[in-house]
């Protein structure tokens, strides 16, 4: 059972005294964490989400942490309250990711955005306009935290098909961006592949990222793109296929050597994707007409 | 004598009649006045002076075909009017004459004189004019002539200059960056997008706004090109350099010596030219290399001292005894050995050897392998081909002269 009286007093306090403002905000966060109601009925109380977007604005952590744990919950809602009151909140969030000065805020600010791009109209406006901001981030010198973001949004815009054409367009901007993190200095790839790969990854002389969920998190983006047509077409004809053989080999062999655990899913993610660049388009089955096999039954 | 219009006060009809009739009767007086005061002059008739008449119309600035100064340095008098016209500054304005060489420069610019366009273009720089924008555009435009002439470095130096005037000239800000990316500088010229873009913010034509587009996008192409191309190399470089190591420590192992001097630790200076095989007639340069089976393969030269003659062989394995490597070229006759003397029972093996002043030999066995008469103590290996002399039995008897307790022989004198 909820305790309203307490909930209420801790909006009165809110409201009314700005010194109190850490605490209560880190008392929301808690709550938020696992409570969606709550979060629901903050967002309906009229002075918490605007206070919240200034504050953010200032660079309160608490606020940002409190934003992002609202936003995983209601990120439609969210979204709404974020096109009245604070203009251009998505330039703000992303133009703070590429800053070395490692401010927390940042990141929570990056984290709303990775909820926000749930909602397909946020995925258009972050395609069309912020990609040449994130590409940068997918590198191995970013810090760990912003990689992820970035890697987290890059892998929602993949989940929509409209906006493949504009993710595989001719620059190879996008691709090469995330396949940058899957390549290694030591993969053995013979002349003939390496001029078939985007210009950005040829001859590539640095080694891949060490972090697994980052690289599961980029096969699971290319998997998505396998979902349309002209996303396999792109894929199989950019060469993709030996770096993703490279990847495999790689990392299947540190697995045993460490005697970790196999992270099957992730595995299965990289066969599985490796299994449709091999094939043929023909050889897939797919009725021609069918745009997305993600209408598949 | 004009005819007044003055349409002050309308005319009557009968007035304006008289009026015309009065002016018509000035005009014919006038006109017999000027005729009788010519027959009333005698004059003298010239001649028609083909010559000097040639002569006068060439003085004219219309036909004019050369401009020279007469005896007094001193140019033709209509000459002289139409220069004071243009040129004098006296009391101009700075800022006229550079307008007017501008003008002067945009016109040859237009029919392609560049050159002389920039001559103007300077000219005009050089009058000082306290105007920002003007000079922008003498910069600008003189850049503009550098850079069809091909001079890119000049006419970026100009772009500077011009935007050094005026921040906002669009114009030289695409010329300076177009400049850096036909220079082969892709990176630069973003950086030069990038930090001299923002006076320029505001500027929507859309000619401009794509022409950026296009040139950003092909600057960031070139740039990633650049960038694997330096990989490339990179990547090519250290395989070279494995390559050497490898070969040199294979050199190092078995002990071999070389003249000039190959030093085996020096990975970073040695050069493959060192061992490289220079022939004369020979196109291609045979150098020795290591094979999949880790076994050194080396070109080779048989040397027959007695006749003067060479044979030049090549991929010799050093595992291969030396009868094997010699078999096939001694097989058959040479054409200057019509008798066929070297053959295989009739001849012996030497190596040449430096030793003190001496000439001296050592003999090698035919059953030797390649790999141990290369290391025959003393033995150098010159400019990457090893030797190996032919004599006949015949011939070694007479030349040689054993040095006891070796398989060295001292040549005879």
């Amino acid at each position: 059972m909820e305790d309203f009286h307490i909930e209420n007093a801790l909006y009165v306090l809110f409201t009314n005294s700005l010194a109190d403002h850490d605490v209560i905000l880190t008392i929301f966060v808690n709550i938020t964490a696992i409570s969606s109601s709550f979060a629901g009925r903050l967002i309906e109380r009229d002075n918490i989400l605007p206070t919240c977007f200034q504050l953010a604005q200032k660079n309160v952590v608490g606020a940002a942490k409190l934003l992002a744990n609202i936003s995983r919950h209601f990120p439609a809602r969210m979204k709404i309250e974020l096109d009245k009151l604070w203009e251009k909140y998505i330039d703000f969030c992303i133009d703070g990711l590429p800053k070395a000065d490692d401010t927390e805020c940042s990141d929570y600010l990056g984290y709303i955005v990775v909820n926000l791009t749930t909602i397909p109209g946020i995925r258009t406006e972050v395609a069309a306009q912020h990609l040449h901001k994130l590409l940068p981030l997918t590198s191995c010198d970013v810090p760990l935290k912003r990689r992820l973001i970035a890697v987290d949004i890059l892998r929602n815009l993949s989940f929509d098909d409209e906006l493949h054409p504009r993710l595989l367009d001719p620059a190879d901007e996008f691709l090469t961006a995330i396949l940058a993190p899957l390549a290694d200095e030591a993969d053995e790839l013979d002349d003939e592949e390496i001029q078939n790969l985007p210009l950005g990854l040829q001859y590539w002389d640095k080694k891949r990222d060490a972090n697994e969920i980052i690289r599961g998190r980029i096969v699971e983006t290319l998997y998505q793109l396998c979902a349309t047509k002209i996303g396999r077409t792109v894929l199989r004809s950019k060469g993709i296929y030996p770096l993703l053989r490279e990847l495999d080999k790689a990392t299947s062999q540190s697995k045993m050597e460490n005697g970790a655990l196999k992270l099957l899913n992730q595995e299965h993610t990289l066969h599985a994707l490796i299994g449709i660049l091999i094939r043929h388009e023909d050889d897939m089955e797919v009725p021609k007409d069918l745009d997305s096999i993600r209408r598949l039954k | 004598m004009s005819a007044e219009t003055s349409k002050k006060k309308p005319l009557s009809e009968e007035e304006r009649r008289a009026l015309a009739e009065k002016l018509d009767k000035d005009i014919d007086n006038f006109i017999e006045e000027l005729a009788k005061k010519k027959n009333d002059e005698p004059k003298e008739e010239k001649p028609f002076n083909f010559d000097e008449w040639c002569k006068e119309l060439d003085q004219h600035p219309a036909f004019m075909k050369e401009l020279k100064p007469n005896e007094n340095g001193e140019y033709p008098e209509s000459i002289q009017a139409l220069q004071a016209l243009k040129y004098d500054t006296e009391g101009e304005d700075a800022v006229e004459t550079a307008q007017s060489h501008k003008d002067e420069g945009n016109k040859h610019f237009k029919y392609k004189k560049y050159r002389w366009a920039i001559d103007c273009y300077t000219n005009g720089i050089k009058c000082f004019a306290p105007d920002r924008e003007l000079n922008s555009i003498l910069y600008a435009n003189r850049a503009a002539s550098h850079k069809f002439l091909g001079n890119l470095r000049t006419a970026l130096r100009d772009c500077i200059f011009a935007l050094k005037f005026n921040p906002c000239n669009y114009k030289a800000f695409l010329r300076g960056a177009e400049c850096l990316v036909e220079m082969d500088y892709p990176k630069q010229a973003l950086e030069w997008i990038e930090t001299r873009v923002e006076p320029i913010q505001n500027f929507q034509e859309t000619e401009f706004l794509t022409k950026l587009a296009t040139l950003k996008e092909k600057a960031r192409q070139d740039a990633v090109k650049q960038d694997r191309d330096m990989r490339r190399e990179k990547l090519l470089a250290s395989k070279d350099r494995a390559k050497k190591e490898r070969l040199l420590n294979a050199l190092k192992e078995r002990r071999l010596c070389f003249k000039p001097k190959v030093v085996f630790e020096d990975v970073e200076d040695f050069e493959w030219s060192q061992l490289e095989v220079q022939i004369p007639h020979l196109k291609e340069r045979p150098i020795v290399y290591l094979n999949d089976s880790n076994e050194l393969v080396w070109p080779l030269l048989i040397q027959y001292p007695e006749s003067g003659q060479t044979d030049f062989l090549t991929d010799c394995s050093e595992n291969s005894i030396i009868t094997e490597l010699v078999s096939q070229v001694l097989e058959n006759p040479a054409e200057w050995d019509p008798t066929h003397r070297f053959n295989l029972e009739n001849v012996r093996f030497f190596l040449s050897i430096d030793v003190f002043d001496e000439e001296q030999v050592i003999e090698i066995d035919s059953n030797q392998t390649l790999k141990s008469a290369l290391v025959s103590k003393d033995f150098v290996i010159a400019h990457g081909l090893p030797v190996i002399q032919i004599y006949t039995k015949k011939h070694a008897e007479k030349s040689f002269i054993p040095i006891e307790n070796t398989s060295r022989f001292c040549v005879a004198k």
